[in-house]
Order: C-alpha cells, then sequence, then structure tokens
C-alpha cells in the first residue's frame, strides 16, 4: 500500500514544468500550472499496513466502512507546514494542508478487497455558500439608510468582520486578536495594563451585558456534552470578574513567544 | 471555544450598538420615508410596520 497526499498550493513562484523526486522515504512532485508552482503532492514508499477486516453490510444498518490506518498522514502534515514556512520566502502564498486530497493506494489484491475506500477530500465549503440566515430586508437597507450614524463604529465592526472570518478558516489566535481589540476599542478606554484594562471592561454594563448574552446563547449553540462542561468550568460558572481577567490573560499570552517554550503554533490553531 | 465565546460576545455587544442605532426614531423615519422599488421600478411598501423593531 502506499499513500499519497495532494495539496493545493496558491503561489507567484515560478515552476516551468511538473517535476518530481524521492526523499527519506517519500515522494514529492510539484506540479506546475500556468506556469506557477499549484500542487504539491507527497507519496509514501510501499509499506505494509495491516487492514482491518470488510465488515459485510446488512439491509438493516447502513453500510460500514473504515478508513485504511494512516500512520503518515500527522507527519506529511507537519513536515508541509515547514516546507510551506521556507517557501514562503519565494512567493509561496499557502499550502492547504487542512484541505487535501488523501489518496490511499493498494498494490496487491488482498489490499484492494480490503481497502472500502480509495480517497478522501477535505474542503470547507466558502461561507457564501453556507445555508441563509434568516434575516427582514429592512435591516438591509436600514444599515444602508443609517451608514452616517454607524460609522463611528466602522473600526470595532471591522475587528468584528475579521475575527468571524477568521474564526470561520479555524485561524483562532487571529480571531481572538480581532475580537480582543472590538472589546479594548469599545472598553478599555486608552488603557493597556491588564488591571486597568480589567476594571475598564467590569465598569461597561453593556460589555457585561454582552457576556451575559454570549453565555446564554453559547450554550444553547454547544453542539457535545463535553464542550458545555469545558464552557461551563472556563466562562459559564464563573463569575464576571473572573471571566474578564481570563479573557484579559488570554490576550496578553497568545501576544508572546519565545524559543523555550512555544506558547502556540500559528499553524496548529484548533489547539486553542 | 475561547475565540467562539469571545466572538458571541463582540456580536453581541456590536449587535446592541448597531441596532441602537437602526432604531433610533429619526432613523426608522429617514428609513421610512426613503422610497423603495422593486426591479421594475414598481413601488414597495413596508407592510410589518409594527414589527420594524422586534
Amino acid at each position: 500500500m502506499r499513500y499519497r497526499y495532494t495539496f493545493d498550493v496558491k503561489s507567484h513562484t515560478q515552476l516551468a514544468e511538473t517535476l518530481h523526486f524521492a526523499h527519506q522515504g517519500f515522494r514529492f512532485r510539484l506540479v506546475e500550472s500556468g506556469r506557477r508552482f499549484t500542487k504539491l503532492i507527497v507519496e509514501t514508499d510501499s509499506v505494509v499496513i495491516p487492514l482491518p477486516p470488510v465488515k459485510q453490510p446488512t439491509l438493516e444498518k447502513q453500510p460500514a466502512f473504515s478508513v485504511p490506518p494512516d500512520p503518515f498522514l500527522d507527519i506529511v502534515r507537519e513536515e508541509v507546514r515547514a516546507i510551506r514556512g521556507a517557501l514562503a520566502l519565494w512567493g509561496v502564498v499557502d499550502i492547504d494542508v487542512d484541505q487535501l486530497l488523501r489518496e490511499f493506494l493498494p498494490e496487491t489484491p488482498e489490499e484492494t478487497a480490503a481497502c472500502q475506500i480509495t480517497s478522501i477530500r477535505y474542503q470547507r465549503p466558502d461561507r457564501e455558500k453556507l445555508p441563509i440566515l434568516p434575516n427582514t430586508t429592512d435591516l438591509l437597507i436600514r444599515c444602508i439608510v443609517s451608514r452616517g450614524k454607524l460609522a463611528p463604529f466602522e473600526v470595532p465592526l471591522e475587528f468584528q468582520r475579521r475575527g468571524l472570518d477568521y474564526r470561520y478558516r479555524d485561524q483562532y489566535v487571529e480571531a481572538i486578536f480581532n475580537f480582543f481589540f472590538v472589546l479594548e476599542y469599545l472598553f478599555a478606554g486608552g488603557k493597556f495594563r491588564t488591571t486597568k484594562v480589567v476594571e475598564n471592561f467590569l465598569a461597561s454594563p453593556e460589555l457585561l451585558a454582552g457576556l451575559a448574552e454570549a453565555r446564554s446563547t453559547f450554550l444553547e449553540a454547544v453542539q457535545s456534552e463535553d464542550s458545555a462542561k469545558r464552557f461551563r468550568e472556563k466562562y459559564g460558572n464563573r463569575s464576571d470578574e473572573e471571566v474578564v481577567q481570563a479573557i484579559v490573560e488570554l490576550r496578553g499570552k497568545l501576544h508572546h513567544q519565545s524559543t523555550k517554550r512555544t506558547n502556540w503554533h500559528p499553524a496548529l490553531q484548533k489547539e486553542i | 471555544m475561547d475565540a467562539d465565546f469571545l466572538g458571541a460576545v463582540c456580536q453581541s455587544v456590536l449587535m446592541a450598538k448597531v441596532l441602537s442605532v437602526l432604531f433610533d426614531q429619526h432613523e426608522k423615519e429617514q428609513f421610512l420615508a426613503t422610497p423603495l422599488f422593486d426591479i421594475n421600478d414598481k413601488p414597495i411598501r413596508v407592510t410589518n410596520l409594527g414589527q420594524l423593531d422586534a
């Protein structure tokens, strides 16, 4: 069995033609399109990995299938992140390590029989293709008619818009930065030290009302009991003072990095 | 979770601020005084006036 991973590349990096080479157990293929570097394909050597036995589907149950065990995915992603970082110095904008095509390439009749799926594509839908949000047309018009009165809120609204977009793309740290700027702009009163920011946040009835509403809506929307439990422990059951302190400290923590202790990895933001 | 919660706090705060502008009596009158037309240039009337600020 071989494993193949295809990553889309955004770049303005010239590549005269598609080329490939092998290095340390992997075959790398750099794909050219329009004289640009547009795909990176990583393929493993042949390996023997026991595949789980095929379960026969029954009429009562949905057909079950299993994804072949894959010891390479995390390693390949990690290595491609390092490659992406280096190639960014030469015009590679992104190598998408989240939305990739995984292919399982059986090489023997036994593997072919045991391999129930041959590929998986990870894809996040564009936000403009998400289900339509219920709204009333008057709000669309009223935002336009009242644009002059809304102008004083342009900066925090722009931070919020960017935060929501980062959040959708699982870039949680950038999302938190932008969301925090909304609160800092509106309620910190020009102060930056933690104690003063906390004090000013707590002095704002608007912010405290926002905290209360967010606690309630968050618990309604949360999908799993585990997430609800973690939320209650961190924000839901805490006092306003504790929650505001936690938010401000989170901002502080995310703003620092060190070779001694990696605070957070920019490409592994799901850990946040 | 942190990003989700912080985003929800900001959403709530900003929604309150924006709605306070949109629901302001003067802004509401501006909206109601603005003629609206469909694609065929026929006037459109707001029929649910009672729910405008709901």
